[in-house]
């Protein structure tokens, strides 16, 4: 019995033995080293996620801590593995063929090469600075679908590396994959509308128009306000004028003024005569001429710039025009303007009259008609 | 009986100046175990599974860890027509996206677009706000921010973690984080995240206003947004 069982014993001794030895040597089977490190910091910025974009500039970056490493590297760009010596199918539509280098950190006086669709490779005859290495390559196309795409990149120190195909890269010093994605756009519009606000009024408009009375021009001295052949007389103080414009017309506005006496001055008859002319180009109304005119301050407040026609503003505020053939014309005539978009910007209108010693006596009206243009 | 110490299986080696990913030690793994249709990732005996994370860190732990690096980003496509402008109400409207990152030491988002621009001649871009700014009507602004707004009305929303802020990180950039403040400069970073995250859900919430001297037109917005992660 006891020799059956040492029998025994040594053959479950060589049993165990040998599922040991097994066990042992089985891990073993199939393992195997690969002789490159990992890339560090490893990142690749595009300028333009949508999808098929074209001419999108990739930005890729890394660190290495020591120089004179590094004397190229290959990119490689597949659609569904980051990793070393996985199948890599290019993809979609993704382009590197029109690749070319435009920046590049961490070293000097490299150049892209061997570009494909999916593949180029970047290499100089220096070496890399201790640094963070920054190759900034233009001229790419975007897959065609939304969502993840995968990089990777290998290390070399010669210029002129050994790499053969993603499943073959030769000798490589370091590697690393990168996930990179496309996506959607979101897509907002809106409109802006042609703006023109325009307004007369006897009290200086507030923003927007804000403010504004009727005005009712009363030229004259004394109670009642009568013209005489002793003095000209204005409505600057008495009974002011104001115009106020806001537009977004991107080339701006002009105001044209309209005087409804086809005489083009003062009228007691309807306008068929006017004993109180036109005062015709700019200048001085002398006492005791009888005429009618008109003086544009030019624009203040607001923002931008209105500017008085030189028809109306010479430069002295005395001076007054009224151009008979211009204010009875279908659209008026120009007295201001401006060259671009403004908001809420005034304007003073002063008109004058003097009378003659044989104007005859009446009352004398004019309807003076005010018309903003824009330019879009 | 021989013991022979199995062999590691080292794609990325290490040292002083590597991380270590993907490294397994001990006996009865492997990592491709194929046949004609199938493969299957094998492991016996590992020390310690599952996933650590800090503030700015994260692991996995384990043999039968994803070993693939990836990046998540999903915009939802919108296409919104904001109507006429107004000089005296603001005009707004939103859009969202996700991120997610995997084995990563973090990622970033950054706006790639232009402001809101004119076609045609006379093309004109809508003053973009260059820091937080509250929303002025008749005063010409573009600005976003991805936070929830109250004032003076309610929209847009805080990111979201999902599934919770165990598991993921993301963050709205500085800027872009006020409630009720808008800003837009091209190229900046409205998103990020210091570690590989989970899923963040982001709302961004627009704004537009115009001035009397706004030019008309048509303004045109093509958000393109760039997510980044650093491996």
């Amino acid at each position: 019995m006891k020799t059956k069982n040492r029998i025994l014993r040594r053959g479950l001794y060589a049993v165990f033995g040998l599922v040991l030895t097994v066990a042992a040597v089985l891990p073993g089977l199939g393992s195997k080293a690969a002789a490159y490190g990992q890339i560090t910091s490893r990142s690749i910025m595009i300028s333009n996620s949508a999808t098929s974009a074209t001419s999108v500039e990739y930005t890729i970056g890394f660190t290495e801590t020591a120089s004179g490493i590094v004397k190229s590297i290959v990119v490689d760009f597949c659609d569904a593995s980051p990793l070393y010596g996985d199948a890599c199918t290019v993809p979609g539509t993704f382009s590197a063929s029109g690749a070319s280098l435009t920046g590049q950190t961490g070293t000097s006086g490299w150049t892209l090469s061997g570009a494909t669709a999916g593949h180029f490779v970047i290499s100089g005859a220096s070496f890399n600075s201790a640094a963070a290495m920054t190759f900034t390559v233009a001229g790419i196309t975007n897959p065609s679908a939304t969502g993840s795409y995968y990089a990777r990149i290998y290390t070399y120190a010669a210029q002129s590396n050994n790499y053969s195909n993603v499943t073959t890269p030769g000798t490589v010093l370091d590697f690393g994959g990168i996930a990179l994605s496309t996506a959607n756009v979101i897509s907002i519009t809106a409109k802006v509308q042609e703006t023109l606000t325009f307004c007369v009024s006897g009290a200086a408009p507030t923003s927007g128009c804000g403010g504004t009375s009727t005005p009712a021009v009363t030229l004259g001295h004394g109670t009642p306000a009568v013209l005489t052949s002793s003095q000209v007389d204005d409505n600057g103080t008495t009974t002011p004028t104001y115009t106020q414009l806001t537009t977004n017309a991107a080339s701006g506005a002009i105001v044209r003024m309209k005087n409804s006496n086809t005489c083009g001055g003062l009228s007691k008859d309807g306008g068929s005569t006017c004993d109180i002319a036109p005062k015709g180009s700019v200048g001085a109304i002398s006492a005791g001429t009888a005429a009618f005119g008109l003086y544009v301050a030019g624009g203040s407040g607001g923002t931008g710039t209105v500017t008085a026609n030189a028809n109306y503003n010479d430069g002295t505020s005395t001076h007054y025009a009224m151009r008979t053939a211009n204010v009875t014309s279908t659209y008026g005539d120009p007295i201001e303007s401006s060259s671009g978009p403004v908001s809420d910007v005034n304007s003073q209108l002063t008109f004058a009259a003097g009378a003659a010693s044989t104007t005859p006596a009446g009352v004398y009206t004019a309807n003076m008609t005010l018309i903003a243009t824009g330019t879009f | 009986m021989v013991g022979t110490a199995p062999i590691a299986w080292a794609q990325q080696s290490s040292s002083a100046n590597y991380q270590v990913n993907e490294v397994f030690f001990g006996t009865g793994g492997e990592l491709n175990a194929c046949s004609t249709n199938y493969c299957s990732k094998q492991s016996a005996g590992e020390l310690g599974v599952g996933n650590s994370t800090s503030a700015n860190y994260s692991s996995q732990a384990g043999f039968n860890t994803d070993r693939n690096p990836s990046l998540t980003f999903i915009v939802t496509g919108t296409s919104t027509d904001l109507g006429n402008l107004s000089t005296t109400a603001t005009s707004r409207t939103t859009g969202t996206f996700s991120v997610k990152t995997y084995l990563a030491g973090g990622y970033v988002v950054q706006t790639a677009s232009d402001p809101p621009t004119s076609t045609g001649a006379g093309t004109h871009t809508l003053t973009n706000l260059a820091s937080p700014t509250a929303q002025t009507p008749g005063t010409e602004q573009f600005g976003i921010n991805l936070v929830a707004n109250t004032t003076p009305v309610s929209f847009g929303a805080n990111p979201v973690q999902v599934p919770s802020g165990s598991f993921s990180f993301g963050a709205v950039s500085a800027g872009y984080n006020t409630p009720n403040s808008f800003k837009y400069v091209k190229g900046d970073t409205v998103a990020y995240s210091n570690s590989s995250s989970g899923e963040t859900d982001y709302t961004v919430s627009y704004i537009f206003n115009i001035s009397n001297l706004t030019p008309s037109g048509a303004y045109y917005f093509n958000h393109v947004l760039v997510a980044t992660s650093t491996f």
